[in-house]
């Protein structure tokens, strides 16, 4: 018997070890022995991210320890290396985090779930919600309530090459402000420039053209969420860029042998490219010796567009520890929290005021992609842009190699959006 | 307590951990996705609508799905047997007692240490419209102009072949290596002094002692080419792009469960359909293959 006995601890040890492990994470909602200053002192928040460069991770730790001593909260990070999928589950498992980053082209599909808690019973009649630049703001708004405070953002803006502008006979301000000219000057350099240099390294995909299909006003998707894309005037400026490609003036990244057009500029391969401001960093860090300026993208049927890419801090429905979770979304998207994130992490701030007390705002090089912030277009529209995007990223380089024209590829790509849109969605 | 009775208790003992692990692991999801593939699911909202069979009908009448079965089925059709081929002949190569055997098994086995998708970015680099294997056919003037291998609709799928023929045949060879070792001798003998050649000895004798190391390089080549999804995944960045030129079966089903959200219902149907075409077309592949010895 006694041997039965030890044979069963040997089975039953694992097992429960295994349990023991798997029940261990539930960290959050430790007792509070706050004081009137603060509250929530000796609580702990869980906070799902990616991992970002070290910069990134630098600003992230400082902005995480000013707010430790500020409420005597302590936020666990729980890193994402496949965001969208570990999310997901982690939310349908019920073991999200209390907060987490929250991608704008995301946000629809989540918000509809009702996995994110509403912020706007937090703020105060103090709450300024005016200093965040609108774009990025409104894309975390559903239905009448703010469901995310935007971190950070990123826009697209124009860098040029200096040196490789002078050795084809111009100089940064010959550079023309309206896109149809920029598309005849981007051939005049192109005619003027040493062989291997290529004017324009162009990434393409819906990600870089929502704002180019969007300008003279016509939306990729309609109001019931179904594609619209072969309509005539969603198409003039990417006709031009199309054209580019069929004369050999515009190359994509991938076919240049760079896995992105930040290295074709770096190695002095390109006279322009049209990148987020991300693109800087990786620059001033891997080519110090690069000769480059940046300026707003030029006007698109008259106007100032860009694209936006922006992230938010949201709140789990399902966090037990809400008011802690708000104390920190409201600290790091806060004027100070915001300060002190994107003046390490070299990112750019979502508030006009910080984005002048960083000096990001007057930067030379970032001030085009902070202008941007105030018109850019959100990377974002609705919970069936993934299949509109997917159908458009399939299609397009039938187009880009000459076998069809715009609207033949985007009828396909529109009719194959729309029949997956009409069977899985509506 | 007799001491049969104590065997079989501690014989149970024994399997109860391995049971339980499948049980949680291969048999609940299996029976999770069954489930799943009869509703229209939202996870996320805490939705679960019962359609039915409504999933299957609507797999049957799309086109996309349509595609993503014919790239499948045509990748693996090319694939499979040259992959084979080239493994067995390899293998023979390496065990014929050539000078620096042991050198070539090392250095040949070396992409299958790396990863798919480590492979996958330098091909991309490689075949790129500017990349060393355009300079080449270029420069030696079997082109003209460079190919866009990876962004044509002629080349995407066939580079993805050539990239995973490539990273797998490797692992087969070392598996015929292994099985080569217990051919023996005498048999080569014998056919040498019958006045057999070397092609007689590699189909007469070779081949046939390796049937069933062929049987499980077959079926796990099936499975691993009908489940083909990385390569396409970077190449298109997700789309099955040009064109659905790259689009492979596991590629949908992961763009319906995880690209989108609200359609892990479909996705879970097209994985049940897709273990169904593979077991199906392996059972047929062990039929075709009579594994009885020959002798």
């Amino acid at each position: 018997m006694k041997k039965i006995a030890r044979l069963i601890t040997l089975i039953a040890l694992p097992v429960m070890l295994s349990f023991f492990a798997a029940c261990n994470d539930n960290g959050g909602g430790t007792a509070a022995s706050g004081d009137a200053d603060r509250p929530f002192a000796g609580q702990t928040i869980s906070l799902g991210l990616w991992p970002g460069n070290d910069n990134e991770e630098a600003g992230m730790a400082a902005a995480i320890e000013e707010f430790y001593e500020l409420t005597g909260i302590t936020v666990e990070l729980r890193h994402y290396h496949d965001y969208q999928v570990q999310l997901q589950a982690e939310l349908v498992g019920g073991i999200a985090p209390d907060v987490f980053y929250m991608e704008a082209f995301l946000f629809p599909s989540l918000v509809e779930t009702g996995v994110l808690y509403p912020l706007d019973g937090f703020m105060g009649s103090d709450f300024d919600a005016n200093d965040f630049f609108a774009p990025a703001l409104n894309a975390f708004r559903h239905d009448g309530g703010i469901y995310g405070l935007p971190k950070d953002m990123s826009t697209l803006g124009l860098i040029y090459n200096i040196d490789l502008l002078a050795a084809a006979g111009f100089t940064p301000s010959d550079i023309p402000n309206n896109i149809v000219d920029f598309a005849a000057f981007v051939e005049q350099v192109h005619n003027n420039s040493a062989a291997g240099v290529n004017a324009f390294v162009s990434s393409s995909e819906l990600a870089r053209h929502l704002f180019l299909l969007e300008a003279n006003g016509t939306s990729v998707a309609d109001a019931d969420g179904f594609a619209v894309l072969s309509q005539p005037n969603q198409h003039p400026t990417l006709q031009l860029l199309m054209d580019g490609f069929h004369a050999g003036i515009v190359g994509r990244p991938a076919d240049l042998g760079y896995g992105w057009s930040g290295d074709a500029m770096g190695l002095g391969n390109t006279v322009f490219i049209i990148e987020g401001n991300w693109v800087i960093g990786h620059l001033n860090m891997n080519f110090s010796e690069l000769n480059y300026g940046t300026r707003e993208i030029p006007l698109i049927e008259g106007a100032n567009r860009s694209m936006l890419f922006t992230v938010a801090y949201s709140m789990n429905s399902a966090s037990n520890n809400k008011e802690a979770a708000w104390e920190f979304i409201n600290f790091i998207t806060g004027t100070q929290g915001m300060y002190t994130w994107t003046d390490i992490a070299r990112v750019l701030p979502t508030r006009a005021s910080v984005a002048d007390a960083t000096g990001f705002a007057n930067d030379p090089i970032l001030a085009p992609f902070v202008a941007a912030g105030a018109y850019a277009t959100p990377w974002q529209k609705g919970e069936t842009l993934p299949i509109i995007m997917r159908e458009y990223n399939n299609f397009l380089p039938l187009v880009i190699a000459g076998e069809m024209t715009i609207v033949e590829a985007m009828q396909q790509a529109e009719e194959a959006a729309n029949r997956d849109i009409d069977a899985l969605m509506r | 307590m007799t001491s049969r009775r104590l065997e079989a208790f501690q014989g149970f003992g024994f399997i109860v951990p391995v049971i339980l692990v499948l049980f949680v692991f291969t048999v609940l999801p299996l029976g999770y996705a069954f489930v799943l593939s009869l509703m229209r699911v939202n996870q996320l909202a805490g939705t679960y609508e019962f359609v039915g069979l409504a999933n299957y009908q609507l797999a049957l009448n799309d086109p996309r799905v349509h595609t993503a079965l014919m790239n499948t089925l045509r990748y693996v059709i090319i694939v499979v047997p040259t992959q084979t081929a080239i493994a067995l002949i390899m293998a023979v190569a390496l065990n014929s007692g050539i000078k620096f055997q042991k050198t070539f098994r090392t250095v040949y086995f070396l992409p299958t240490l790396t990863s798919s998708s480590a492979l996958t970015m330098i091909f991309m680099f490689l075949f790129a419209v500017n990349g060393p294997a355009n300079d080449l056919l270029v420069g030696l003037g079997f082109i003209e102009t460079p190919i866009n291998f990876v962004q044509d609709v002629r080349f995407a799928l066939n580079s993805i072949m050539i990239m995973n023929i490539w990273a797998t045949v490797p692992f087969y060879m070392t598996i015929y290596l292994a099985a080569l070792q217990d051919v023996p001798d005498t048999l080569y003998e014998a056919a040498s002094l019958d006045g057999a050649n070397s092609w007689q000895k590699l189909t007469k004798i070779t081949i046939p002692n390796v049937v069933p190391v062929t049987n499980f390089v077959l079926l796990m080549g099936i499975i691993g080419c009908f489940q083909v999804f990385d390569q396409a995944f970077i190449v298109s960045a997700g789309s099955g792009g040009p064109a659905n030129a790259t689009l492979t079966f596991s590629l949908v089903i992961y763009q319906y469960a995880f690209m989108v959200i609200g359609t892990m219902g479909y996705a879970a149907t097209l994985a049940i359909i897709l273990a169904a075409i593979i077991f199906v077309v392996s059972i047929v592949a062990r039929k075709l293959n009579r594994e009885e010895t020959l002798y």
